[in-house]
């Protein structure tokens, strides 16, 4: 047994070498001391037994669209509802120098649908999209950050990471809570690929045809 | 019983190598039958988190895959030859650790750990990020090291030293899960980091308990044909 163990730990400490080089290697590695998780994080109900840290904001029994709004307000972000969100989108100067939206969503999300004209931006690998999105940033009006809608926090990560980094003014940030679920929803149009690809289908026809090639725009 | 005749006479460890053996064969079995019974299941799992996407092959693989199980549980539990059901094992073992790790670690390893976050265990992001970097890695270099019959022991006894913990804490979020959503504990499905996608926590017990016991069966000392350096201590091991 006390060779088994004295194995174990070899292969152990060879491994985690292995491990971390590969990591380093890896064109999708982490950053190991990058904090992908910033802001405050809510408690779910499911441990709320445990002891709090002092960083979390408490879930409550409101409704998810007020729990979310309260944990972007503890982080100094303003929630978007699909009206606001709407109100942006058909703002004649959008994408100039009025607002713009951030997709925070990973490479192959955003090829496969965004709002279009959304500027892309994943802040797992910043380096790979910062310097599309900083001059952008500096001078849009209103930045709407979005992901996938429900649980994820994507949108809200990216929106703290750009604004604390590039030091955008808090009342310019927006998260769009509902998010690509919602906008699907909505029958909103849909750019597939590149950002201006002119390729634009809407969930009504994608429901039915996939990707098409629309005159929506 | 002949007196005479030793081999036949069962020390406590022996009872409970042989316990072991014929739950693992038991378990083999059920996942199998569970596997056939719900073959579309599995072929949305073939085709999602496998990615065949070919029918040929994924309609193959669902086919045979869970009689394939069942036929290996029989081995197990019979006690047929041994020692080949070993070296299946040790390969089963380095296979399913190969794909676990891979698809943690390529092309999406920050979706890792964003499961790992869910726990609500670790929130030190050098901590967090180093679990979501390493670990994945690690565990393929653990399947290939039994796949190849390397240090078999050693990496058994690491499988064992990973799959105890975060079964633990697999569990128990479950069972946060369960009391939180009000139903029941084998209705409980989530995404538990494993590797695999959303699994139901009752099916991923058995599975996690499994992989346990070829663990602990290769960690006895089984699986030794076919290894290129069954352990790294040889000059001990053959004094």
């Amino acid at each position: 047994m006390r060779e088994s163990l004295l194995e174990a730990v070899l292969v152990a400490a060879i491994g985690a070498a292995l491990a971390f080089t590969a990591n380093g290697l890896s064109p999708w590695g982490l950053n190991l001391r990058t904090n992908y998780f910033p802001g405050t994080r809510p408690t779910s109900p499911a441990t709320g037994t445990q002891p709090q840290p002092t960083n979390t904001v408490r879930a409550t029994t409101n409704s998810p669209e007020e729990s979310l709004a309260a944990k972007l307000r503890a982080n100094g972000l303003q929630l978007a509802d699909s009206n606001l969100v709407a109100q942006f989108f058909h703002d004649p100067r959008r994408g100039q120098d009025g607002g713009i939206f951030i997709d925070a969503r990973d490479d192959e999300h955003y090829a496969a649908g965004h709002i279009p004209g959304a500027y892309h931006f994943y802040h797992f690998h910043p380096e790979n999209y910062l310097s599309n999105v900083v001059q952008v940033c500096m001078s849009a009006e209103q930045i709407v950050f979005y992901c996938n809608g429900g649980d994820c926090e994507d949108s809200e990560h990216a929106a703290i990471t750009l604004r604390d980094s590039l030091g955008v003014p808090k009342e310019r940030v927006f998260v769009y809570g509902g998010g690509m679920t919602e906008w699907t929803a909505n029958g909103l149009p849909i750019e597939v690929g590149a950002r201006n690809s002119g390729v634009l289908t809407n969930a009504t026809q994608s429901a039915t045809s996939g990707n098409v090639e629309g005159a929506n725009r | 019983m002949n007196a005479t005749e030793p081999s036949r006479q069962r020390g406590p460890l022996q009872v409970i190598a042989l316990l072991a053996r014929w739950l693992l064969g038991g378990l083999f079995v059920y996942l199998g039958v569970s596997k056939a019974l719900h073959g579309a299941d599995f072929l949305t799992f073939v085709r999602q988190q496998l990615m065949v996407t070919n029918p040929f092959l994924s309609g193959l693989i669902v086919a045979t895959v869970p009689w394939l199980e069942v036929l290996y549980g029989l081995l197990l539990m019979t006690g047929i030859a041994p020692n080949a059901a070993a070296v299946l094992a040790r390969w089963w073992l380095g296979g399913e650790f190969i794909f676990m790790g891979l698809h943690k670690a390529l092309p999406h390893p920050e979706a890792f750990v964003k499961l790992v976050l869910q726990y609500d265990m670790v929130t030190e992001p050098v901590v967090l990020n180093s679990i979501g970097a390493a670990l994945p890695w690690f565990e393929v270099y653990c399947g290939v090291l039994l796949l190849t019959g390397v240090a078999v022991r050693g990496t058994a006894l690491n499988l064992i030293a990973m799959l105890v913990p975060f079964t633990l804490v697999a569990l128990k979020r479950a069972l946060e899960i369960m009391a939180d959503k009000g139903v029941s504990f084998c209705a409980v499905k989530f995404d538990c980091g494993c590797g695999a996608g959303e699994v139901f926590i009752c099916h991923k017990l058995v599975e996690n308990t499994v992989l346990l016991l070829m663990a602990a069966w290769l960690l006895s000392g089984q699986g030794r044909q076919l290894c290129l350096r069954f352990s790294l201590m040889r000059k001990k091991e053959q004094g």
